[in-house]
């Protein structure tokens, strides 16, 4: 099967600065090709597009919503990514409560939305295809990266609105 | 799902875990199974076992309230038990030792990164 060129994997600031200061510039990261720039690789379900998923912290934190599921969402992959980076020995479990608690507490704002850029050249060595069940398969590709150094992608910040 | 019954009866790093994982599980139409072949393998086995309890008993709950499985569900039927969970990661936030002052301290270093 044809691999991507590229894949893109939505993230925030906030979670790209704990994976900088925290973590030594690694990030854990689900990524995926782009719909709509890649036309040999197959369409992936809005909660798992990176455009979709960009677009949607980015309304989030526009209209300043504390209840959105998506920023939500990055606030339990923020607090989940302690508790694994604690058990490789990355952090210590002080560290570890004080993530978990700015995962918590960080304002809206903190979650402006970024879009990295991963050549897949890049970490073909490290990337892992998500299993997916056999009907979803058809239509989806997803891939997930657990050690991603910051060397190997662009972030971009992107500008506008979704209406 | 009593929050503070859980926070009782599990460890913090398996509620996390929990939490973490019912919000891909409910917010996506995968089964629990591909769900758990999709996570990664070198991971605190005891907390996830733990993690995955949490989870049993969460779809028990939803299927038996809603009265249909857990693939019949929608997603806006199953994000009320996520958000439910959503508590339990802001209580263990809470009872933590990590003050207000430290967390802002935190917050103005991180702001400090640049892209």
């Amino acid at each position: 099967m044809a691999k991507p060129q590229v894949v893109y994997s939505a993230s925030t600031l906030l979670s790209y600065r704990i994976c900088e200061f925290y973590y030594n510039g690694i990030h854990y990261v689900w990524c995926a090709p782009n719909n709509n720039a890649d036309k040999i690789i197959r369409d992936n379900p809005a909660s798992s597009d990176p455009l979709e998923i960009y677009w949607l912290y980015r309304k989030a934190v526009k209209t300043g919503d504390e209840h959105s599921f998506q920023i939500n969402s990055n606030r339990r992959g923020i607090a989940r990514g302690a508790i694994a980076r604690e058990e490789q020995g990355v952090i210590d479990r002080k560290t570890r409560e004080r993530i978990v608690a700015i995962a918590n507490s960080a304002p809206v704002q903190e979650f402006d939305p970024l879009l990295y850029v991963i050549p897949y050249y890049l970490v073909q060595d490290i990337i892992r295809e998500v299993d997916l069940d056999q009907a979803a398969r058809v239509t989806s590709l997803e891939f997930v990266i657990e050690n991603l150094p910051r060397k190997f992608f662009d972030v971009l910040q992107l500008h506008g609105d979704l209406s | 799902m009593n929050i503070d019954d859980l926070l009782d009866h599990y460890p913090s790093d398996a509620v996390l875990e929990a939490v973490y994982l019912a919000g891909r599980l409910f917010s996506r139409p995968i089964t629990l199974e591909e769900l758990i072949r999709q996570l990664s393998p070198n991971v605190n086995d005891e907390a996830r076992a733990k993690a995955l309890e949490i989870i049993g008993q969460i779809i028990l709950e939803a299927e038996q309230k809603l009265g249909r499985p857990l693939s019949q569900l929608s997603v806006e039927e199953k994000l009320p038990y996520v958000e439910e969970l959503d508590r339990a990661r802001s209580e263990l936030a809470r009872r933590s030792e990590v003050d207000d002052n430290e967390t802002e301290e935190s917050m103005r270093e991180l702001r400090g990164i640049s892209l």
